[in-house]
């Protein structure tokens, strides 16, 4: 894939770091996640949530290698057809409802699309006397063996949120 | 053993994601210390 920065993992913050060519410093993290884990009568391994912050406070202008390298992290992680990356954004996130709009602009224009479904669930519940909604999504590699376990879990939080 | 999965199980799993997500974007603005990250019981990962 032309056009890309490289990218170097920092074993002691546990941050996959990249420099553009404007000097401005982008981390990309993977943390565990236990959100269908916790949902599921099965264990559920292998599933992450992925977190992209610019670093920099500088102004970053367009610079389509940002993309493209990103993009080629994703597709390195999907190398493992096991893993799963979960999205939930609350509405009560600065700006909610717009990342999650980007989060599947960028999975249609990615170069992974053709191996890795996205699939999207926008939830009304209410707990404790209030009412949120939640933007989710799950990406997974087509041939994951435990596809069905995940898809179980991922479909049952909407079931068990909107139970009495 | 047989898990039970209730609405405020799930809600507080989901609220603890949430929450992960905005302290680790404030670790990677270095706003944040790792022990704090690691307090919270927030797990990263080397998937690559």
């Amino acid at each position: 894939m032309p056009n890309l920065y490289n990218y170097t993992f920092n074993e002691v913050t546990g941050t996959y770091n990249f420099t553009t060519k404007n000097d401005i410093e982008y981390k990309v993290v993977f943390i565990i996640d236990e959100t269908l884990d916790s949902v599921s009568e099965n264990p559920i391994e292998n599933v992450y949530q992925v977190i992209i912050e610019k670093v920099s406070d500088a102004i970053e202008p367009l610079d389509s290698a940002v993309g493209r390298t990103i993009d080629d992290i994703i597709k390195s992680f999907f190398e493992n057809a096991q893993n799963s990356l979960i999205y939930i954004c609350s509405e009560n996130e600065e700006k909610a409802e717009i990342r999650f709009n980007v989060f599947d602009r960028w999975y249609l224009n990615s170069t992974f699309n053709e191996f890795v479904t996205k699939i999207d669930n926008v939830i009304n519940c209410e707990a404790n006397g209030e009412v949120y909604l939640l933007y989710t999504s799950l990406l997974y590699h087509n041939d994951n063996p435990n596809i069905e376990y995940v898809l179980t879990a991922y479909n049952s939080i909407e079931e068990v949120l909107n139970s009495k | 053993m047989k898990r039970i999965i209730t609405k405020e199980s799930i809600m507080k799993s989901i609220t603890k994601m949430v929450a992960d997500k905005a302290t680790v974007r404030s670790f990677l603005k270095g706003n944040t210390s790792i022990e704090t990250v690691t307090q919270k019981g927030i797990k990263f990962a080397k998937p690559l």
